[in-house]
């Protein structure tokens, strides 16, 4: 096991915690390397992960195959919900979209660390309001906004959780997420691209005018984001 | 109020040990719940526990079109953001078919959840529920068709009601589903004339239920074999 960064934490639960708090828990994190499509959390879930980098999709998979997006979890959160609440599962599935590295914690480590009165609790507390939002606000826009303004949100969605410019996606992957045909999601992001918001060469996409990303992103974008910064987690 | 002799409709109070139950019921107030009180609207300052009638959580987008993202009845809490710690949450809670339930207090809520090993474990049971029930109706509502889903709503809320009438409009229910009216009177149309249920002055009954299970997406299934599993329905 190696040791924790003694540079402190970029993943914002971890980064909250108090030195005597991180003294007791630290031990028990373990670096790991998360490379894309590792699966963390597929109905059952055996570890906790605290994203350091990178970025994980949480997804719901309907009977003919289809798999949309529900949530996106970075250094803004913890994957492993079903410890935390003690219920031993959890339909869906939670996989690394953009790699990176992160902490492990065990099941029943975590769990007590839940249970106590303290910190991680509050933080933890925190964590899971803003993925309530944030699925809450996933289902009313999956409902009403159109594909150019879904990519849009969830590009920058994605650019806040990790450390670099340049998202490693394909468009098979991101039409998997958005729920649309491949050829919809093409289209969308050829006029991202054509108005200048985005690069998108060899399954790298840049963001090349943010504000201008921003304003084509439906509101759901700022909404959750906002609430993810008053929880401090964003 | 002599609470070990009562039985509970809600299932996170019907959980309870008696002991628990007995210190909590004095911070809970009956109340009536007509339709359309709000119960929860940015801030959030009292819970409820339904024992009866059906709550909204609803998403107002800015152009005022309304999506409802999930259901309260007699299977959880209502007032999440105040057991979370967080004082409220975008998003609006009210009541959508008519009940009666308990109020309490949000600090005495919060502080029963800190102090009571069992409530806290029910409530974060609970939470787990809602929170499947939620991300299952952001893959749905980008994936299912409009009778699929109206069939998934009135289970969903049939499961949470006793009896077979729910008092609602056709409004509400374009709204909640986040769809234009007419496309839900088409919807509601089909399966009042398959014979799924009957639809009569604000009155929607439902008359065959097992053919609305099999015209249900399998989004109601889901979540409901979810809440069952969690001891919720």
């Amino acid at each position: 096991m190696k040791p924790v960064n003694p540079h402190g934490f970029r993943n914002r639960i971890l980064a909250s915690l108090s030195t005597s708090e991180l003294e007791r828990i630290s031990p028990h994190l373990s670096e790991i390397k998360l490379p894309q499509d590792f699966t963390l959390l597929d109905g059952k879930v055996n570890y906790a992960y605290f994203l350091e980098d990178g970025m994980a999709s949480v997804v719901v998979t309907v009977e003919n195959g289809s798999t949309v997006e529900v949530g996106v979890v970075g250094v803004d959160g913890v994957v492993g919900i079903p410890i935390l609440l003690g219920t031993g599962r959890m339909p869906g599935r939670a996989f690394i979209q953009i790699s990176g590295t992160g902490y492990r914690m065990e099941a029943a480590v975590i769990k007590s660390e839940f249970e106590r009165n303290g910190e991680f609790r509050d933080v933890v507390h925190r964590y899971l309001q803003a993925f309530l939002v944030q699925t809450a606000q996933t289902a009313a826009c999956n409902r009403l906004h159109n594909i150019e303004e879904r990519l849009a949100r969830w590009l920058l969605s994605c650019r806040d959780r990790v450390q670099t410019d340049e998202l490693a996606l394909t468009h098979d992957f991101l039409s998997q997420m958005l729920g649309a045909p491949r050829t919809t999601v093409t289209l969308a992001a050829g006029l991202l691209s054509r108005a200048g918001m985005i690069e998108y060469s060899r399954g790298v996409v840049q963001i090349t005018d943010r504000p201008q990303l921003e304003h084509t992103a439906c509101e759901c974008y700022r909404i959750v984001r906002d609430e993810f910064r008053r929880l401090k987690l964003l | 109020m002599n609470a070990t002799a009562k039985q509970y409709k809600n299932r996170i109070l019907a959980a309870l040990p008696r002991n628990e139950l007995k210190r909590l019921s004095e911070h809970l107030s009956p109340v009536e719940l007509p339709q359309s009180q709000i119960l929860l609207d940015g801030d959030a300052t009292h819970g409820y526990f339904l024992e009866d009638g059906i709550a909204s959580v609803v998403v107002t987008l800015d152009n005022g079109d309304s999506v409802e993202v999930g259901v309260i009845g007699h299977d959880g809490v209502v007032g999440l953001p105040i057991l979370l710690g967080t004082d409220g949450a975008p998003g609006r809670t009210f009541i959508q078919i008519a009940g009666s339930g308990y109020r309490i207090n949000g600090k005495k809520l919060k502080e029963e959840y800190e102090i009571s090993g069992d409530f806290r474990r029910c409530v974060q049971r609970y939470m787990q529920g809602f929170m499947v029930q939620t991300a299952q109706t952001a893959a749905c509502n980008r994936l299912h068709g409009i009778e699929e889903r109206l069939a998934r709503w009135l289970l969903t809320c049939h499961d949470r009601l006793d009896g077979d009438a729910l008092r609602l409009t056709h409004d509400f229910l374009a709204t909640m589903l986040g769809s234009p009216r007419t496309t839900v009177t088409l919807a509601a149309g089909l399966l009042q004339r398959a014979g799924m249920i009957e639809y009569s002055r604000g009155v929607v009954t439902i008359t065959d239920r097992q053919k609305l299970e099999s015209t249900a997406c399998e989004c109601y299934r889901t979540v409901r074999n979810e809440f069952r599993r969690l001891n919720l329905l």
